[in-house]
């Protein structure tokens, strides 16, 4: 019951589960159930929870609770699986805990020489993992206290829902528990608790970067109120819950835009009670973090960037060789057009030919089959080539310095070998790895309209 | 009155997780199994039986009954030896023979002993049981996860087993336990020629919703005195059962330790009957739905054990109608509906694209390209979901995936980028539509487009 209190109190919104943890595995000297499965989407603090659960059980009930939390997700194999729990389990006495396979498992857990009243909890995160292990695993581990005798409960905890564990040999039904997804106040009222943090790292940035009126935006910083910060996470999450809602990736995100949200009042532009010119400055910020939400770049004061903005300047200041550009080209041309279209888009007549070929393909084209869609196919060197002198208007003669160039073009990965990588000769075969924005530049800085050769475009 | 119900929920909880010899109903089939181990104990004859039934169905809570009314006899004790073989945990043949020689206490015996074949090996334990007197002890040999054994090379333990029980070299006594029906289709010929053909089938005992209420009730009440001390008295029997692979008999729950008050044990008995009392009332309606979801004996066990651990002195003095209902409808909701609105609008409005794409084109696969191409067209007439940028969305795509809302298909793995790997569905239309029906604050637009993929 007092470590039912204490976690409600620093976990808001999680009053239900913790009851149900509490009523299932909190009482001592009781018997547990063989298993439950513990399941919600990410950022609903299932990790969180039941470590702090087991801690403050623990440190209440000593010896007569074992907890082993493994994550399944470093314990890749069953034997590793198995050592690091019993490594947990048993504790001082770890005379030896080899484990070959399940049975020798079973049987180390057995010759425990426990009192009744002890209690043993095996609790697996990202248990899903466990599908991928031998097919005795699974079926076994839920239901150990059958097989061992002890007071013994597993734990599984997934982002998946029980069904998904279902195999062939059919599995015990253990005990579910749904954490459920926090609504929007709810996250709300998570992420203000975060109050004191976010200032915190506005003090710790001004420190650092010692402006010269350090004193005053010191104290500017000090007369934010907890209000004032929930005005700010309305806005925030105005933004950003539609696209997110896992809680640590907003919480890391809210403390990131806050700094913004506060330049123009610690610059002294902006008054802190004029919401709408506040909103104003921070709208733009929150749309550019929001295309860097999970894609956190390191510093929290580097100027967000916007994602797919970056592609094209990578695009724009790649300095490849003029033919190397034009090589590129073909290759994209090569992996989205199909190999029976070549000759059509590249005979010599051009008005007729575009002509002819827009009437062939007008109506049969349905947006979802488009080649730019499906992927990108492979292609052989000798066809590669053969696109390249088509599209360029000057005769050249230089394969092999092609070929030393297609070599580069795949060192810097935006070509890939789908076979024939060790000895590149006309047969070998490649593909195309970067997409249509990206050759679109390309072409435009040497003067190339690559839709007019692409079969899904005309 | 507080510590009472303390004892209550501990009582109850462990007799719901440990009483492993109690078997309700299959009177007859437990009357078979037992006359067959009890002619193996007193006569030596040997034998062969497949006990056969769905999971939770009592196929080891039967074998365990009849093991604890067998064991107080002592020809029992004096003439009997226990393996005890479970198909998740001996894998092969080795370790069965291994295990077996443990079980039967021979490994100073067989120690430093070559053996040709598996079959020597096995006459040899059997034959170190004829000491001297005339007749050896029979062994029971007791196969949990039966079907798992037929998987084993050359089905050599099975057929070894089979054709000593047959041939009758030494009394033994071989009990199969599984859940697959069709387990005779699994033996090979050879194997399935040497069984006896003895199958007893177990199906969930309560065949009428009547009998299903006497057990919840049966399951709750707290015995009498004179009955605790009955019970006590036959558990206490079973530790002449000398089995280390076995624990039922280690850990058994034994009311012997409960005291109770007697006042306090009667009103609580009454206050479950009177729960079930009236044929309309909640709590019977509540058992109906348990009981259309899963008839077994198990699953209503879970069930129970939930309840029980929700008592309470302070808050939850006894059971009531409305924590019946509130824990089956945890049975009745669908997790995955559950899920889908737990994603973010994005997340949905991605589904929902894979939704129209799944409808236009009768279920073809998909890549985030073509699946992005159909949400951007959306995106970029709605109010809320403009500026949502590809990369946003194909992590939102990856999250799909990593939660199993659309898997891979398999063939495609490899050298594809991942932007292009194909996938499927793996929800039904009817998943998704509760899903956008029950999501909170959903945008309307975003609703209207789930319905229909015109925009
Ligand atoms: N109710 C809450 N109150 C305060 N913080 C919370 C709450 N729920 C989650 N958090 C915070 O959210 C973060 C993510 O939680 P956690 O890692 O436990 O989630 P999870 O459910 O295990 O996710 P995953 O499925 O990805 O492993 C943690 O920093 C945790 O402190
Ligand atoms: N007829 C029954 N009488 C008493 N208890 C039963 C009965 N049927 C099932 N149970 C209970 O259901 C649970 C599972 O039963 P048991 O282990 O005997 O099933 P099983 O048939 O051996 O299943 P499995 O095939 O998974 O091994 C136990 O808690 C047991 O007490
Ligand atoms: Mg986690
Ligand atoms: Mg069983």
């Amino acid at each position: 019951m007092e470590v039912f209190n204490k976690l409600n109190e620093r976990f808001p919104c999680r009053k239900n589960v913790l009851k149900t943890l509490t009523n299932l595995i909190g009482h001592s000297e009781e018997m547990l159930p063989a298993a439950i499965h513990i399941y919600g989407h990410t950022g609903t603090g299932k990790t969180t929870l039941l470590k702090n659960f087991f801690n403050e059980s623990i440190r209440r009930n000593k010896n007569k609770l074992n907890v082993a939390y493994v994550n399944c997700v470093e314990s890749y194999t069953s034997r590793i699986l198995f050592e690091n729990i019993l490594e947990y389990i048993s504790g001082a006495i770890a005379d030896d805990i080899k484990t070959e396979n399940l049975k020798d498992f079973v049987e180390k857990l057995r010759r425990i020489q426990s009192q009744p009243e002890v209690q043993y909890i095996i609790s697996l995160d990202n248990a899903e993992r466990l599908r991928d292990m031998d097919a005795n695993v699974l079926p076994s581990l839920l239901r150990l206290q059958q097989l061992t005798g002890l007071n013994i409960c597993v734990i599984l905890i997934s982002q998946l829902p029980l069904e998904k564990f279902y195999c062939k040999t059919s599995i015990d039904d253990p005990i579910t528990i749904y954490f459920p997804q926090y609504t929007k106040s709810e996250t709300l009222e998570i992420l203000s608790a975060d109050f004191k943090n976010a200032q915190k790292l506005i003090v710790a940035l001004l420190n650092r970067k010692k402006p010269e009126d350090l004193s005053t935006k010191l104290e500017i910083v000090d007369t934010v109120t907890r209000e004032f910060f929930n005005n700010y996470l309305n806005l925030f999450l105005g933004v950003f819950y539609k696209a997110c809602r896992d809680l640590s990736e907003l919480k890391i995100t809210a403390r990131k835009c806050f700094t913004f949200y506060m330049e123009p009042i610690l610059d002294g532009t902006v008054s802190m009670s004029d919401v709408s010119r506040l909103w104003r400055c921070i709208a733009g910020q929150l749309r550019t973090a929001l295309s860097q939400v999970y894609i956190r770049s390191g510093q929290p004061e580097t100027p967000v960037v916007n994602n797919d903005k970056e592609i094209l300047k990578v695009a724009q200041s790649l300095e490849l060789p003029y033919y190397g550009k034009y090589l590129l080209i073909a290759a994209f041309i090569a992996s989205y057009n199909s190999s029976k279209e070549d000759k059509r888009l590249f005979v010599k007549n051009h008005g007729k030919r575009r002509k002819r070929l827009q009437n062939v393909n007008a109506n049969a084209k349905v947006t979802e089959k488009m080649n730019t869609y499906i992927g990108p196919k492979s292609f052989s060197v000798d066809r590669l080539l053969a696109i390249f002198y088509a599209i360029l208007d000057e005769k050249v003669g230089l394969t092999c310095n092609l070929l030393s160039q297609i070599s580069t073009l795949v060192n810097l990965k935006l070509l890939s070998f789908v076979s024939g990588e060790n000895v590149m000769d006309g047969t070998s075969r490649l593909q195309c790895t970067v997409g249509l924005e990206f050759v679109i530049c390309i072409s435009q800085v040497v003067g190339f309209n690559v839709r007019q050769y692409l079969s899904d475009f005309n | 009155m507080q510590d009472d119900l303390i004892q209550i929920r501990r009582f109850l909880k462990e007799r719901l997780q440990r009483d492993y010899t109690t078997l309700h109903g299959h009177e007859a089939e437990r009357e078979n199994v037992r006359q067959l181990l009890q002619r193996t104990a007193e006569l030596g004859e040997s034998n062969s039986l497949l006990l056969i039934g769905p999971r939770g169905s009592g196929k080891s809570t039967l074998i365990n009954a009849v093991l604890s009314d067998l064991v107080p006899s002592t020809d029992f004790q004096q003439n009997t030896m226990l393996v005890h073989l479970n198909g998740n945990l001996h894998t092969d043949d080795k370790l069965a023979l291994k295990s077996i020689t443990v079980q039967m206490q021979l490994e100073n015996a067989a120690n430093g002993k070559a053996f040709g074949s598996f079959a020597e090996n096995l006459a040899f334990l059997l034959a170190c049981l004829k000491s001297g007197n005339k007749r050896s002890k029979s062994v029971i040999f007791i196969l949990d996860e039966f079907d798992l054994f037929c998987a084993h090379h050359n089905q050599t333990l099975l057929y070894n087993l089979f054709d000593v029980s047959q041939s009758a070299q030494a009394p033994i006594c071989v009990i199969g336990a599984t859940c697959r029906l069709d387990v005779i289709e699994l033996l090979e010929k050879r194997v399935k020629s040497r069984f006896s053909h003895r199958q007893v089938f177990l199906f969930p005992t309560s065949d009428n919703f009547e009998k299903y209420l006497d057990l919840f009730e049966t399951l709750l009440s707290i015995p009498t005195e004179r009955e605790l001390k009955q019970i006590a008295e036959r558990i206490s029997h079973l530790q002449k059962l000398n089995s280390t692979e076995l624990t039922m008999h280690r850990c058994h729950f034994n009311p012997a330790k409960y005291k109770f008050n007697r006042k306090f044990i009667e009103s609580w008995n009454n206050g479950i009957a009177v729960l079930i009392d009236e044929a309309k009332s909640v709590a019977v309606s509540s058992l109906k739905t348990l009981y259309e979801i899963d008839k077994s004996e198990s699953f209503l066990k879970i069930f129970l054990f939930r309840l029980v651990s929700q008592l309470d002195p302070d808050a939850q003095p006894n059971i009531t109608a409305e924590q019946m209902s509130e824990i089956v409808a945890t049975y009745t909701i669908d997790p995955r509906v559950e899920l889908l609105c737990g994603l973010s609008v994005l997340e949905l409005c991605l589904v929902i694209a894979i939704k129209h794409h799944s409808e236009i084109y009768d279920r073809d696969p998909f890549n985030f390209e073509i699946i992005f191409a159909r949400f951007a067209k959306f995106a970029k007439v709605s109010t809320t979901m403009q500026g949502i940028e590809r990369a946003v969305s194909l992590k939102a795509f990856e999250r799909l995936r990593h939660m199993e809302v659309i898997l891979p298909i398999s063939n495609s793995v490899g050298k594809v980028q991942k932007d292009f790997e194909m996938h499927r569905l793996a929800l039904t239309y009817g998943q998704l539509n509760d899903a956008v029906q029950k999501y909170q604050a959903l945008p309307t637009e975003v609703a209207q487009w789930a319905q229909s993929s015109i925009i």
